[in-house]
């Protein structure tokens, strides 16, 4: 009796540990037991290795070709801390994408010009910098199809730098007259006559003064100020494409597997982190789908519906491959420098449902650096992200790519754990980080 | 073997026979692949590289011959696809450029932006609107 008493008390206690571990697996405190090394199949490594930053990262945008010119970059990176570039002296390009927050500006949305007259709110949270060369398209709806013509967009958005193309072109060429001749020899292009034009005037001006200045200007006025104006697009465009991350741990690891004897590995992803990699990469996550490439995205617009604050119809992709077209300083345009290679712009996809509510998938490298996260700034934190993707509500709309995933907490913990492992430093060198000493300035100025 | 439903009118179907491909689904070489559709037409497919590149815009170049080898040519070769599984169709709207020479249609402007299988539909059709040909291309982009 007391035996069989004992007996049954045992086997109550074990089903009681199993129920725990049960429990405790569910809630996803725990991993299962893995102490074992992971083992990477062969479709797997190659995986990792179309994800490992090239040994040499080239941007390339045949359509300005002053994006490699040394005076070019040196230009915008003075243009990019300018503050008297916009309309009230307040807003630098640096001011909303700040070097020590990885040219992001760690608000869901961006401050607002103080001498906006609009009373509409920006929607948009400000992505990071670092690494949109290497994308081919710019902002998230993908409105501009290049560097240079994405950076024109601020200059003149109310919200943003709201200036004026006149007071832009009138400013650069007045303060920084030298170094822009030195980068845009005069020879090609007459330079507008300033003296002889109004001191504001641009084609999307909100003040009907302004537009009015533009519209009494000859066909050929125009045409020398956007020349400039798309210059100045182009230096912006050089001194970005110098902001690039360098390799961060998991490109290290993923050295370490090619090697012969794989020992090292283990030594820059800690087991956490490699199984949070094997879930990326996997078919049951399918985060590889969109964050696929080097950068961690294919650079294309999908439709993951976080917000639920969006007209499908008229917001994403959908909006921005008609005003990317409608651009004059598109790639096909008469101030760009390689108007018949123009491939994404000439075959993009201009309607269809695909392209409701999409959005450009962001790059993922230092992640972990930018949150807020999303087209809206919506999510505060990586862990919200992964939380939402687990998820996944549709919101009703037809059309969303994405899945609930259903992994268990610790699978996310991993998935997260395995994304800040792709924080890195910048290839770029310290001198491109912050503004140019005052005395270069000066010096600039004494030979303007 | 896939086929295609509805592409030709209801009730039409063909099945693909590969040729020259011993398993078309797993293939990540296709610098070279010839396939016959039911009516015996046979297709070839060209690309610079040895597959497609993830997140390109690429060239490719398709031929269609019919079983006798006359190229069906002076027609209009019209290109669909996409990835059923995921129930979305190619990133890009590819164009062909030209037919370089007779049967062999240049078409740029396609862009595959994620790994797995891709379907790729070409048709062709005279001047009446008429199916002349039509074939389905079906492929894993791996790394
Ligand atoms: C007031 C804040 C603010 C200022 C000033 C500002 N930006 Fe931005 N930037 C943003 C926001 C917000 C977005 C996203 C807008 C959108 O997609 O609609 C953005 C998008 C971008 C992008 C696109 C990145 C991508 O991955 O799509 C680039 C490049 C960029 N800005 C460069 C610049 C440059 C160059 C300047 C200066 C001329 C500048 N920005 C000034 C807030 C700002
Ligand atoms: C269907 C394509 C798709 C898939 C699959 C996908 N993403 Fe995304 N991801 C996007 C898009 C598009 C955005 C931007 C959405 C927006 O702004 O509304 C995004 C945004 C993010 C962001 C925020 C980045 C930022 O800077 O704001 C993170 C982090 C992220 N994804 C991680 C993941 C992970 C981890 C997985 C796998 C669990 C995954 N994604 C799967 C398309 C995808």
């Amino acid at each position: 009796m007391s035996s069989s008493l004992s007996l049954r008390l045992k086997l109550a206690a074990l089903l009681l540990v199993a129920l725990a571990t049960l429990v405790l697996l569910v809630l996803g405190l725990q991993p299962p037991i893995n102490q074992a090394r992971l083992q990477w199949s062969p479709q797997e490594r190659a995986m990792l290795n179309s994800l490992r930053l090239p040994k040499r990262l080239q941007p390339r945008d045949p359509s300005n070709r002053f994006l490699d010119s040394p005076a070019a970059a040196q230009l915008g990176h003075q243009l990019f801390f300018d503050k008297r570039l916009s309309g009230a002296k307040d807003m630098a390009c640096a001011t909303c994408h700040i070097p020590e927050r990885y040219f992001s500006d760690g608000r869901p949305l961006p401050i607002v010009a103080n001498n906006t007259s609009l009373s509409e709110l920006p929607t948009r949270h400000t992505p990071t910098v670092v690494g949109a060369a290497l994308h081919r398209w710019q902002f998230w709806d993908g409105r501009a199809d290049s560097l240079w013509a994405q950076a024109l967009g601020p200059l003149e958005n109310p919200l943003e730098h709201n200036s004026d193309r006149l007071a832009i072109v009138r400013y650069v060429l007045n303060e920084y007259r030298l170094s822009y001749l030195q980068v845009f020899p005069n020879s090609e292009v007459t330079l507008p006559k300033l003296e002889r034009l109004p001191e504001h005037g641009s084609p999307l001006s909100p003040i009907a003064e302004y537009q009015t200045n533009w519209q009494q200007l000859s066909s050929e006025q125009r045409s020398e100020i956007n020349h400039v104006f798309a210059n100045i697009g182009k230096a912006l465009a050089a001194y970005q494409a110098k902001l690039l991350p360098d390799d961060s741990r998991f490109d290290r690891f993923v050295d370490g597997l090619n090697l012969p004897t794989d020992n090292r590995p283990q030594s820059y992803l800690d087991q956490h982190e490699q199984a949070g990699l094997k879930l990326f990469i996997s078919e049951q996550a399918g985060c590889i789908q969109c964050h696929n490439g080097p950068l961690f995205s294919n650079s294309d617009f999908q439709a993951t519906l976080s917000s639920a604050d969006i007209t499908p119809e008229r917001e994403g992709r959908i909006a921005g491959i008609a005003l990317a077209h409608a651009d004059p300083f598109n790639c096909r345009g008469i101030y760009s420098d390689a108007p018949n290679s123009c491939g994404e712009l000439d075959f993009a996809k201009v309607d269809g449902i695909e392209l409701q509510a999409a959005f450009k998938v962001p790059g993922l490298r230092n992640v972990a650096k930018t949150a807020p996260y999303m087209h809206d700034g919506g999510f505060a934190s990586l862990s919200e992200v992964l939380h939402y993707y687990n998820q996944a509500p549709t919101h009703g709309f037809s059309h969303n790519e994405l899945q609930p995933l259903r992994l268990l907490p610790y699978q996310l913990k991993q998935l997260e754990s395995f994304l800040v492992a792709l924080n890195s430093e910048l290839i770029t060198d310290a001198y491109w980080l912050t503004p140019l000493l005052p005395l270069r300035k000066e010096i600039t100025h004494e030979h303007s | 073997m896939p086929t295609i439903k509805g592409a030709l009118g209801p009730g039409f179907q063909i099945v693909l026979f590969y040729l020259l491909l011993s398993n078309a689904s797993h293939a990540n070489d296709f610098s070279y692949l010839r396939e016959r559709d039911t009516n015996g037409n046979i297709w070839e497919v060209r690309l610079a590289t040895a597959s497609p590149p993830l997140n390109q815009i690429h060239s490719w170049y398709i031929s269609a011959f019919s079983s006798e080898g006359r190229p069906l040519t002076g027609l209009t070769l019209s290109i669909s696809g996409g990835m059923r599984a995921h129930g979305h169709g190619l990133p890009t709207a590819p164009k062909v450029s030209a037919e370089t020479s007779p049967g062999i249609y240049q078409v740029d402007g396609f862009k595959f932006q994620m790994w797995g299988e891709w379907q790729v539909l070409s048709e062709l059709t005279d001047q009446h609107g008429n199916t002349v040909g039509s074939h389905e291309f079906e492929f894993v982009l791996a790394p």
